[in-house]
């Protein structure tokens, strides 16, 4: 609507050729009118300033104060296997001691009143299928992704998606020079 | 004269300065005697295996664990973030939290004092892992306890 009231504004009549049906057709389609291009350039522009503004805000905000220590520490993944018939204690420990022992593995905790075993690695290192085998090895029984349907949830969900406020937080990681 | 007085007068200067107490090394804080943050992160990191695997937590970090189960771990990311941040700036260290309060974060989970402990059993499982030492352990237990009245039945 903005672009077509400029173009009207600017629009000369004594120039306007005899107006014919098939004008439209005898325009060239290949060049843009300059008033045209003058438009788009000048949103071009205003586009790109503001998005330069935009950044530079948010380099200035990233660096308002020192990264997070949690920042500094590796990121881990976790995995969490439901083991049946893992109802020994020993059993469990013996479980978590292997699994403990493994290259990559941060923390592992085998529980036998639930039968799961909670696992969170380097997935740089490891990953959860290479686990998942390591635990049907040692417990000699088939190991599946533990399934937590069925139970109510305690309360209520943040609405915006973890995924957005932690890219929020690399970015912002990602731009502090302090 | 002027000499003995001069060698007298730095004589007692050296004296003085040689009695003047040294300067007394801060103690050290929770945070560095609990080995800083690397070392607090390898607790987090196995207290949050312990939760998750806990029966009783299952209704509490119900949404935690579906995304896991999924394959995700965006949330465990935020929630492993935010205790390290949380028991560093706790124990004297140079993180600050940056979460929500404990009342807003557990509003409306109607958590029971038989969950609470049982966290904090989680908690104490992963400290002895480590085999924190019992003075720092009660210290660290002390000032995480305090946010009991914060997260029960709200």
């Amino acid at each position: 609507m903005y672009l077509f009231i400029l173009w009207r504004r600017n629009f000369k009549k004594k120039n306007q050729p005899t107006k014919s049906i098939l004008r439209p057709l005898a325009v060239s389609t290949t060049k843009q009118p300059p008033i045209m291009k003058a438009i788009l350039s000048k949103t071009l522009k205003t586009s790109a300033y503001t998005l330069a503004i935009l950044f530079g805000a948010f380099v200035v905000y990233a660096n308002w104060e020192p990264a997070p220590m949690h920042a500094y520490v590796k990121p881990i993944s976790m995995t969490i296997l439901k083991v049946n018939g893992l109802t020994d204690l020993g059993e469990a420990n013996e479980v978590k001691e292997k699994v403990s022992k493994t290259s990559g593995v941060t923390a592992c905790a085998a529980n036998p009143a639930s039968q799961l075993v909670s696992i969170t690695f380097d997935p740089e290192q490891t990953s959860a299928q290479s686990l998942t085998q390591l635990v049907s090895n040692i417990t000699n029984t088939d190991v599946q992704n533990a399934s937590f349907e069925g139970v109510e949830p305690s309360g209520p969900e943040c609405p915006v998606p973890h995924e957005y406020i932690l890219a929020f937080e690399r970015a912002k990681y990602a731009l502090c020079f302090r | 004269m002027k000499k003995t007085l001069l060698i007298f007068s730095v004589a007692l200067v050296t004296l003085m300065s040689s009695c003047k107490k040294e300067e007394e090394t801060p103690a050290p804080t929770l945070y560095e005697r609990l080995g800083g943050v690397n070392a607090i992160s390898a607790v987090v990191d196995q207290f949050i295996a312990n939760v998750a695997a806990n029966p009783k937590m299952v209704r509490t970090f119900k949404p935690l664990l579906d995304e896991v189960a999924a394959g995700k771990t965006t949330r465990v990311t935020a929630l492993r973030n935010n205790l390290i941040d949380q028991i560093g700036q706790a124990s004297g260290g140079p993180q600050v939290y940056k979460g929500k309060d404990m009342v807003t974060a557990h509003k409306g989970m109607k958590i029971t004092d038989d969950e609470f402990n049982s966290l904090v059993n989680d908690l104490v499982m992963a400290l002895d892992k480590f085999k924190v030492p019992t003075t720092e352990k009660n210290e660290l237990l002390g000032v995480l306890g305090g946010l009991k009245g914060m997260i029960v039945n709200q």
